[in-house]
């Protein structure tokens, strides 16, 4: 079964985020990383764009296909993880830790409470399983 | 519900990610993905289960005679031993679906596409007519392990009783593989040498296993559709639904080889040589990408802003570490200035030739 961390905060679409003060950190979930298969492009925003909740903010290829990452809550691009560019196999290897993909500056902290909690993802996985 | 090889247990039990294809639940990737599967055939030796395919055996006094009305290729002039790609296709042109025959001593073995066996037997059985013919759809007798690499015949040889050296490509034998009675031909669908071995279905998990066993030594693994796809993706073989179609004719799909004009009457002929008297209007072509950009079928292919054509397969080479395509465009294009719609922006498109990667089959 693919791990889960409780610490984390996740979306039916398969995303992980860690909220830290006025940001997100944003990924993609082990059980999604195993689906996609080898990663080998990632393609980025540009920081300081705005990007509303479910809209998609990057894309991710995998030799299989092509997968949209969606913002989770609103916010603006802060920060890129520019090393899934030489590395983007990162995502399949450590994909809540190193292989994550950026970061938000969210503007209603509210917003995470619509969130997935860690249990009621991994239900979701039992579910799709 | 989704059918299973003899061979899903294993699968499962190995960590594969399962995937529906034909009807069938099979392995994309077993643990250690698509690119390392891809690159150990192209090094080494990888293992196929192939399971899913379909076996047609056609005998009877007139099967030759049939074969050469039915398929598009010329059948009658066949020796056994021999194994040839053939198309099936409809009077108007269009194809059922593509096929190897194999000639054995009293019968001919069709072996098609999985999602098409079906059809294919159906659509035998409707032109049969006054054929002295017996169609038997076999596919649930037979199963098929491929093994495909630089190493497979090093692997195999001391395993049958035939030696190997003297079989070329597209020629098969009938053996014995482990006491089991076995059909080992020298072809396959990745552009390496390899084999492709028929055996009684449900002796396939046994010698799955064995196979695996004896080839380890030599880094042979187990290999997954998502690696079968890339592989002849980048020799540039048409896959049945993409490249060929009941609406993309052969002559359109560059397999024009497969149609024999000059065999007497079969069925698509007056139909396929109008076609060639007229001229095709599409084809298709082969194309590269450049940074971080991969083709995906359905993509459109855009020449001046003018949808001229749709990528038929698409994916990451993974020995030329960049996208590759083949796409159905209209004939007659530039070779330059052709664009890639992905995702809203145009990408540029560098026309070339097939194989995107050399073939090491031994001829």
């Amino acid at each position: 079964m693919a791990k889960v961390p409780s610490n984390l905060y996740y979306t039916e679409t398969h995303e992980w985020i860690r909220h830290e003060g006025e940001k997100v950190v944003i990924g993609i979930t082990e059980y999604a990383q195993s689906k996609l298969g080898d990663v080998v492009f990632v393609e980025l925003p540009s920081t300081g764009d705005d990007i509303e909740s479910g809209a998609p903010v990057a894309t991710v290829e995998s030799v299989k296909g092509v997968s949209e990452i969606y913002a989770p809550v609103e916010g603006s691009v802060w920060e890129l993880n520019d090393e899934l560019e030489d590395v983007p196999e990162l995502i399949n290897e450590d994909p809540y830790g190193q292989g994550w993909i950026l970061s938000l500056r969210i503007t209603d902290e509210s917003a995470l409470d619509d969130l997935l909690t860690a249990e009621e993802y991994q239900a979701l996985l039992e579910e799709e399983a | 519900m989704p059918r299973h090889t003899p061979l899903f247990n294993w699968h499962v039990a190995e960590g594969a990610a399962m995937t529906e294809f034909a009807g069938y639940e099979m392995p994309l990737h077993y643990k250690l993905g698509i690119i390392e599967e891809h690159r150990t055939v192209r090094n080494k030796a990888g293992l196929f289960d192939l399971c899913h395919m379909g076996q047609i055996r056609v005998r009877g006094r007139q099967a030759a005679e049939y074969l050469d009305y039915v398929l598009t290729q010329k059948i009658a002039d066949m020796q056994v031993g021999h194994v040839r790609y053939s198309l099936l296709s409809t009077f108007a042109g269009g194809t059922i679906d593509d096929l190897m025959v194999y000639c054995r001593k009293d019968e001919y073995l069709l072996v098609v596409n999985a999602a098409n066996k079906a059809e294919d037997f159906a659509w035998l059985n409707e032109q049969k007519g006054f054929y002295d013919v017996e169609i038997t759809d076999l596919s649930d007798a037979y199963g098929i392990i491929g093994l495909q690499g630089p190493l497979a015949e090093h692997i195999l040889a001391p395993l049958v009783e035939h030696g190997l050296g003297n079989l070329k490509y597209l020629r098969f034998l009938e053996t014995e593989f482990f006491e089991v009675p076995a059909i080992v031909s020298r072809t396959g669908y990745t552009g390496e040498d390899g084999f492709e071995i028929y055996l009684p279905l449900q002796a396939v998990p046994a010698l799955w296993a064995q196979l695996l066993r004896e080839g380890k030594s030599q880094g042979l693994i187990p290999v997954g559709l998502g690696a079968r796809d890339t592989l002849r993706l980048e020799m540039g073989y048409s896959l049945y639904g993409h490249e060929l179609s009941q609406t993309i004719n052969p002559l359109e799909a560059g397999v024009g080889f497969a149609v024999k004009f000059n065999k007497e009457a079969f069925i698509g002929k007056d139909a396929l040589e109008a076609i060639k008297n007229e001229g095709i209007k599409r084809e298709i072509v082969a194309f590269l990408t450049e940074g971080r950009v991969i083709p995906r079928s359905g993509y459109q292919v855009l020449c001046q802003n003018k949808p001229v054509g749709v990528v038929t397969s698409g994916t990451f080479s993974p020995t030329l570490e960049r996208g590759i395509a083949l796409a159905l465009i209209e004939k007659g294009l530039p070779a330059e200035g052709l664009t890639l719609e992905v995702r809203g922006q145009q990408k540029a498109l560098i026309r070339t030739n097939l194989p995107f990667v050399k073939g090491r089959v031994k001829k």
